[in-house]
């Protein structure tokens, strides 16, 4: 065999290498900004729910998060769902129907999240991130409802953050296996939290996973600057 | 080896095009890593060779290209493929003599 041959077909290789990197570099950089949004808003709102004493920081400031998610989409979708949201925001300060409210933030929510769904087909790197959202957020509707109705309210602080961890380690099965490990981590201390806690404490439960996704930001940002892929 | 495909930049293209099937220029960009005007030049490239086409238009006022690979395309680099996997076959196989 020709040593010439060899050699070109080791570059190529090279280059298959570098395609694939090149991807999974693009993939973390798009997850790491989801980690350090969501990360922040599990952690604000489980000390606001802990310090005023109200559960329902975890919904108050869930679409505030969401547009700050939205930086990364077109201007109009940006605009229109800030416009929308604060006006969801603002009735549901000053309104009683409390459930009617929630709905309402849920729907525009579900609605954001579907907007980038033009941006997701172009391109089969971002088409599953609006899915799963689409479908965490409508779980976690009905999880609210079933909470709400059974009087078992503590469970929230550790379904909730626990269901958005493990589904972005389901995720992470198919796309980047570290995500997976990020799952388990975040889910074991985030029962654990759990366990420990006293009755007062427990709202500062989904604070321990957003420690942990902010965490998996540091170890991603890391990685990528490193170029360990 | 397709002297069509194996150029480093034309290589990672078409990779990158068969995994997405089809990607705007920036996506492209990003993803092969080098200038504009260098990916530009080797797209025609393998666009008169058939593997690749090219569609411009209008989204509102923004010019806008998107570039998918051919079914000629995607034969030519499963060959490309082939042939690279037995020749670095036959390489392994000679150094563990």
């Amino acid at each position: 065999m020709k040593e010439k041959e060899i050699k070109e077909a080791l570059s190529a290789l090279e280059e298959i290498k570098a395609v694939l990197k090149k991807e999974t570099e693009l993939g973390l950089r798009s997850a790491k900004a989801e980690f350090l949004v969501w990360g922040l808003y599990q952690a604000s709102s489980s000390l606001l729910s802990y310090f005023t004493g109200d559960w329902r920081y975890i919904y108050f400031l869930l679409p505030f998060f969401f547009l700050l998610d939205a930086f990364k989409w077109t201007k109009w979708t940006a605009f229109v769902y800030w416009i929308s949201a604060f006006a969801v925001y603002l009735l549901l300060l000053s309104s009683k129907f409390t459930y009617l409210s929630f709905g309402l933030i849920w729907l525009i929510t579900i609605l954001g999240v579907f907007f980038n769904m033009r941006k997701a087909t172009k391109n089969t790197r971002f088409t599953f991130m609006p899915a799963l959202w689409g479908y965490i957020l409508l779980f976690n509707v009905l999880l609210t409802f079933a909470v709400v109705k059974s009087n078992s309210l503590v469970l929230l602080y550790l379904l909730w953050p626990g269901i958005i961890a493990f589904s972005l380690g389901l995720w992470g099965l198919f796309s980047e296996k570290s995500l997976s490990l990020f799952s388990l981590v975040s889910n074991i201390a985030g029962v654990i939290a759990f366990m420990l806690f006293n009755e007062r404490e427990i709202p500062l439960t989904p604070l321990v996973y957003g420690i942990c996704y902010v965490g998996f930001y540091i170890y991603l940002e890391l990685r990528i600057k490193n170029s360990r892929l | 080896m397709n002297p069509v495909i194996h150029e480093p930049v034309r290589l990672r293209a078409m990779l990158a095009l068969a995994k997405y099937k089809e990607l705007s220029f920036k996506e492209l960009l990003e993803l092969v890593s080098t200038t504009e005007g260098n990916l530009s030049r080797h797209l025609s490239k393998l666009e008169e060779a058939g593997y690749v086409e090219i569609k411009k238009f209008f989204e509102g006022k923004k010019p806008k290209t998107l570039i998918k690979i051919t079914e000629v395309g995607r034969r030519a680099l499963e060959e490309y493929i082939e042939e690279l996997e037995s020749i670095l076959k036959g390489y392994q196989e000679k150094s563990e003599e």
